[in-house]
């Protein structure tokens, strides 16, 4: 089969796969459409078209946990599919109700937790519960039950902790974890950008589409070049697998979210401002996708610090030599293209 | 050689190969170093293209019909990249033979053979000359007319705002060959001589206190018909392509140079941990260009990247540049302000020239109109 055919078929099937509310039952699907088989046989396209999938729907079937322990299992061997990852909050100031960390809700059946005490892999433990994960769900914007919110030290015993020796087994589940949420980032992006592009052909004010506005245009224009170097920066990560270009990869997906978000709620005025109209979850996904394993500020700040260390004097992020996957971009350009 | 079995350019070792070989002929070279002037910098530049032409390494990725080697066009962004972040090239005045050969070898391969080689040695300069004072974002406005006498036109109008034409010794002109009001459907391209009877050059001095840009007269010019780049009233598409290389390679090595020049402000005005999100984001800024601008590298050696897409790439290149520049204003602290010795006008310079990024080759906002009306199927404007 033709590469481009492969690609278009995974898509289909993942994104059929996904099509369920319940995030277990979306899980199971996935793992049934072959998604572990996929991430081992070529990880770069199916990191990519999963992780799509999910800012598209969006949804979290929890896979960002497979991408993460996928890094850490051969330096680490304690684990298997049903470890769960704790993903850390970085709150300042505490909530009363004490949230420290998210779960994914498709996860919320496991017997182990990989507890994540900070994204710098300072302390990592791997836990045998002793009871079922409590946790919360439906708080912040996260209003799908996509989520559960654990709000304190987990009830189980510690099987493993990750030492020194584990460092750059870490380093690299972060970096893989990061290039996979720069996907759906960029597909969520997309998504808002799709919605407020169709909304301004067709919404007249004055006699005419308020597309035709240059002041209109140049929101939605900007919104789309920063999510291309978004998009280009994540399969540049893809690529090279190095950690700074997955922290850039993270960052740019962030930004352009951001961007996105702003531009778009601008252009679709008052019924993006709506419940009514699916705008809001995309705004809402990003969010929290912005959030976890550090968001564009906290990334951007990790860089400045390298930086003045000298750690990036030769750093170029990627280079001509780094294979570019024509076929592969192609496929998510058009998937996200609006 | 840097050919695998495969057929592939090896690109690393190629680069590899030319690292080594910068580092073993330094002698050779003249660097661009703080302090001279602007005529300095370009003949600097050329002699070090001489330089790298000699030793082979910017021939590859040419047409042998301009001198090349063949190969992929990969290779001449690698040789601008590893030249440019050792300061060996003036950037926009190199830039132009990656603007003006390739459209030549495809438009008039006669032209191409007898003149390409000069300009890609060094021993020549070129520019082009699109912008009129009537005619900025709005090119197909352009009214430089070329009459046709038989065996040759005769030119008469105005050029403005074109780069280093007072370095050059050719230029690629846009005329207008149709009615006044048939736009972009009666625009010629063609190759004029700097010295032909009839051309003057008037440099302009521009905000940096350098001459950065010219004005061309042109008074009653014969141009041979021999110098047709592309059909009669096709140079439109003469002067898209030009745009879409333009994006091309220049933009890659300019990434990897304002990398360079973030990493030299860093330890030259040294930040606090205060600053780490400042730089932090103007490395991402620069992140966001070199990763784009990777993409569009293959895509374009492949052939699967149209001309509004590079829109893209120039938005973000004068958010790049500008972004760079406004730090290095802020953390070095009143030396781009009061300052004047080599270092400090190097960096005053480059933030004078930064501010038009946004406007040569096309302004921001015609960027972002096109980006919206021919990327984004915006309704056009009434």
């Amino acid at each position: 089969m033709s590469a481009p055919g492969l690609y278009a078929d995974v898509h289909r099937s993942f994104a059929a796969a996904l099509a369920h509310d319940d995030p277990a039952t979306a899980r199971r699907n996935l793992l049934d459409a072959g998604w572990l088989d996929a991430l081992e046989a070529d990880e770069a396209m199916a990191v990519a078209i999963v992780f799509r999938v999910q800012g598209a729907r969006p949804c979290h079937a929890g896979v960002l946990d497979d991408v993460m322990i996928k890094r850490l299992a051969p330096s680490w061997p304690v684990f298997d599919q049903e470890v769960a990852v704790t993903y850390p909050i970085a709150g300042r100031g505490r909530s009363p109700s004490g949230e420290t960390h998210a779960v994914f809700a498709a996860r919320r059946d496991v017997s182990r937790i990989l507890y994540v005490s900070d994204t710098a892999g300072e302390a990592i433990e791997l836990l045998e519960l002793t009871a079922p994960l409590e946790g919360r769900s439906g708080l912040g914007v996260e209003a799908d039950g996509q989520l559960l919110m654990l709000t304190g030290y987990p009830r189980g015993t510690v099987v493993a902790r990750l030492t020194a020796e584990h460092r750059n087994a870490w380093d690299e589940a972060l970096a893989a974890g990061r290039v996979a949420l720069a996907h759906q980032l960029v597909s969520s992006a997309s998504v808002m950008l799709h919605l407020a592009v169709e909304h301004a052909r067709n919404r007249e004010q004055f006699g005419e589409p308020i597309g035709a506005f240059q002041a209109v245009k140049h929101r939605l224009a900007d919104a789309m070049v920063a999510i291309s170097a978004a998009n280009a920066a994540a399969v540049a990560a893809a690529t090279t697998m190095s950690q700074t270009a997955a922290a850039v990869a993270k960052a740019l997906a962030g930004r352009a979210a951001d961007r996105a978000a702003t531009h778009c709620l601008q252009v679709l005025g008052g019924i993006g401002f709506t419940a009514e109209h699916r705008f809001h979850r995309y705004f809402r996904h990003h969010l929290v996708l912005d959030r976890l394993l550090g968001d564009h500020h906290e990334i951007a700040r990790e860089l400045g610090g390298q930086l003045r260390s000298g750690a990036l004097d030769a750093e170029r992020v990627v280079t001509l030599a780094d294979p570019f996957q024509l076929e592969l971009f192609e496929t998510l350009t058009r998937h996200d293209t609006p | 050689m840097f050919v695998g079995d495969t057929g592939i350019v090896q690109l690393d070792r190629f680069r590899d190969a030319l690292c080594a070989w910068l580092e073993e002929n330094t002698g050779r070279l003249e660097p661009l170093i703080p302090g001279i002037t602007l005529a300095e910098e370009v003949r600097r530049s050329r002699h070090n293209q001489q330089q790298l032409y000699e030793a082979g390494w910017s021939r590859y990725g040419w047409d042998e019909l301009v001198g090349g080697l063949g190969g992929s066009p990969l290779m001449r962004a690698v040789v601008a990249e590893e030249a440019m972040i050792r300061d060996l090239l003036h950037g926009s005045s190199f830039a132009i033979t990656e603007v003006v050969l390739p459209s030549l070898v495809t438009a008039a391969p006669h032209l191409a053979r007898q003149y390409g080689p000069g300009l890609l040695r060094g021993v020549e300069g070129w520019c082009q000359g699109f912008s009129e004072p009537d005619a900025g974002s709005d090119l197909a406005s352009l009214r430089c007319r070329a009459i046709d006498r038989g065996d040759h036109w005769v030119v008469t109008g105005q050029k403005i705002w074109t780069s280093y034409a007072q370095f050059a010794q050719r230029i690629l002109l846009l005329t207008r060959t149709g009615t006044p009001e048939s736009r972009h459907r009666g625009i010629t391209a063609m190759l004029v001589d700097l010295d032909t009877p009839g051309i003057s050059v008037r440099p302009l001095q521009a905000m940096s206190d350098r001459p950065e840009f010219s004005e061309i007269f042109f008074d009653g010019v014969a141009v041979p018909k021999e110098r047709l780049v592309g059909e009669l009233d096709g140079g439109w598409g003469v002067a898209m392509n030009m745009l879409r290389s333009e994006r091309g390679g220049i933009f890659w090595m300019l990434s990897a140079s304002l990398l360079s020049r973030l990493a030299s402000l860093v330890r030259e005005a040294p930040p606090g941990p205060a600053d780490d999100e400042l730089i932090g984001h103007c490395f991402l800024s620069i992140a966001a260009l070199r990763t784009r601008s990777w993409s569009t590298q293959h895509r374009i050696a492949e052939d699967s990247m149209t001309t509004p897409e590079t829109s893209i790439d120039k938005i973000l290149m004068s958010t790049a540049e500008q972004e760079l520049f406004d730090v290095a204003l802020r953390l070095l602290g009143g030396r781009i302000e009061f300052s004047s010795d080599p270092d400090a006008d190097r960096w005053r310079s480059g933030y004078f020239y930064s501010r038009a990024a946004s406007i040569y080759g096309g302004t921001a906002e015609i960027q972002r109109t096109i980006v919206a009306d021919q990327l984004l199927g915006l309704p056009r404007s009434r």
